[in-house]
């Protein structure tokens, strides 16, 4: 992929992400590792929209290791 | 001495007489002790099972059973493999004392090929799973390379690499997901194959991403590497992802050259320059078996969608211990506060990389189909230093389009040592073939290393 200008997130959307995480854990986040966590996530929302640029077809699908299961007698 | 010593050599020694395999036990015993944990390649040395393994084979030599080029030799696993009887850490501290009452299904395999396991070896924690940034990145301590000690042997299969590297094993079990055999195969100048990915059962490993995953061999030559991959491949009922093809080595058919090969130039772009000069002069001994022509690299977001696909997989796999805090536990700093970002990944966006990735797999075998290998550097760099942030060495090339590409793809690769770099550090000559050509693969390593000596040089340790 060429290398393109780097998207930055909407602060608000990687505020409420970090909620839901906060709100999933059994622990809280040490406050000096909260910046560190939101950089985290904004990373990780560049990624997808870079991986979203890539168009792709209905009929495009994953390819899966599922089978219907059923044990041998 | 048996240090330094090939698979195949220790082989034909076992069978003369001139050694035995509780000789070899004890003798890679006693260097994993010293040299290996000098190194810091060790976790646990399986002292009781070596013995007990190395007299079978002894006796079943005596009695005229033999099992096969490993019966006798002595290896070293990953400690992410469980086997019976000896703690499996992931690399991780919240794992340290983790038994698990089987063997891997590798485990399982080795020791019916008569091989004797010896130790379970360094890893980064967790297979590197949660973004480490730095070689301190295991309980352990990191691991040195034995050509220079003050050089971080790679990761995440530090161990393996650093232990054949030393001379205290002939051959060692690594993990790849996303370059963890390839790393250190090029830090410590081994030779290291990556499979296709379900050509090795991953049943009784640790999971960090169920499809990227691979087990493979790290020896000193290819050969060697196909003689352990002949042993550790096949189906397996208890990994849904293994190929139902069986695999043999050596195979008579492997098509003999000349070899079509491609170059990918863009991947000497940010490359060292001893790197980009010994890259050169591979290609050119690599032209008495076949003919070069340069190849561009279909355009995806590779790196991006590894990152996805990895870092969903790895939440999932490791849920429990990112929510429940034990996570707080890792040894690296960064390690205790990357994984809280994962587990936000919508499934939508995991989704569309994994349909991404079907197209990248079908144009990928498009572009292979066309050659019988494709030539790069292994990495960009020798390895960094043992101490130093991995964004302080040489942050411009840590993006890895290649290294990502051929993991999504799950394409096979093999590595081998092609010269020394800065800080008398090796460099690596990497040959990538499409899915299911490891015996090509290893066809061409055989060639390269027969008209080249780089894979018999040792350190002086």
């Amino acid at each position: 992929m060429k290398e393109g200008i780097r998207h930055m997130a909407d602060p608000k959307l990687v505020d409420a992400v970090l909620a839901q995480i906060r709100a999933s854990l059994d622990h809280e986040i040490e406050d000096e590792h909260i910046e560190r966590v939101r950089k985290g996530i904004d990373d990780k929302l560049d990624q997808a929209e870079r991986v979203r640029k890539y168009p792709l077809e209905n009929g495009d699908e994953p390819f899966t290791v599922f089978r219907a299961y059923r044990e041998e007698s | 001495m048996s240090h330094y010593k090939t698979v195949a050599e220790l082989g034909a020694m076992l069978r003369s007489g001139e050694t035995t395999p509780t000789r070899l036990a004890r003798e890679a015993l006693e260097r994993l002790d010293s040299v290996g944990r000098e190194l810091n390649a060790v976790v646990t040395l399986t002292e009781e099972r070596a013995m007990r393994e190395a007299e079978q084979a002894e006796r079943e030599l005596r009695e005229g059973i033999d099992r096969g080029p490993l019966h006798g030799i002595p290896y070293g696993a990953k400690d992410l493999l469980a086997a019976v009887g000896y703690p499996t850490s992931w690399g991780a501290a919240p794992y340290k004392d983790q038994i698990f009452d089987y063997d891997a299904t590798v485990i399982r395999k080795l020791r019916e090929a008569g091989a004797v396991l010896v130790a379970k070896l360094a890893m980064i924690e967790l297979a590197g799973g949660a973004g480490y940034e730095q070689p301190n990145a295991t309980f352990t301590g990191p691991t040195g390379v034995p050509w220079n000690r003050e050089a971080w042997s790679g990761g995440s299969s530090s161990g393996s690499g650093a232990a054949v590297a030393a001379g205290c094993v002939p051959f060692a079990i690594g993990s790849e997901t996303a370059g963890s055999i390839h790393s250190p195969a090029n830090n410590c100048g081994l030779t290291g194959l990556r499979p296709t990915y379900g050509r090795v059962s991953r049943h009784g490993a640790m999971a960090l991403s169920w499809t990227m995953d691979k087990l493979g061999p790290m020896a000193r030559t290819a050969h060697d590497c196909g003689l352990v991959l002949d042993a550790i491949a096949g189906p397996d009922p208890a990994d849904p992802s293994t190929l139902p093809q069986h695999y043999r080595y050596p195979s008579e058919a492997v098509p003999a050259p000349p070899y079509r090969f491609g170059v990918v130039e863009s991947e000497l772009e940010n490359a060292q320059p001893e790197v980009v000069e010994n890259f050169r002069q591979s290609v050119e001994a690599l032209r008495e078996f076949g003919s070069v022509e340069t190849v561009e690299l279909p355009d995806y977001p590779y790196t991006e969608a590894t990152s996805v696909i990895i870092r969903a997989e790895m939440a999932s796999a490791f849920e429990e211990l990112i929510r429940g805090g034990k996570v707080r536990e890792l040894t690296a700093p960064e390690d205790r506060i990357n994984p809280y970002s994962a587990l936000a990944i919508p499934a939508v966006d995991y989704l569309r990389a994994m349909r991404l990735r079907a197209k990248m797999c079908r144009d990928w075998d498009a572009l292979l189909s066309r050659y019988d290998a494709l030539l790069t550097p292994t990495m960009p760099n020798v390895a960094p230093p043992i101490d130093v942030h991995f964004a302080s060495f040489d942050s411009s090339r840590r993006r890895r389009t290649f290294g990502s590409a051929v993991n999504l793809t799950g394409v096979p690769g093999i590595a081998v040592m092609n010269g020394f770099g800065e800080r008398g550090l090796p460099t690596s000559l990497c040959i990538t073939g499409r899915t299911g050509s490891e015996n090509t693969l290893i066809a061409i390593a055989n060639a390269y290393q027969s008209v080249t000596d780089w894979h018999t040089l040792t350190p002086d340790i």
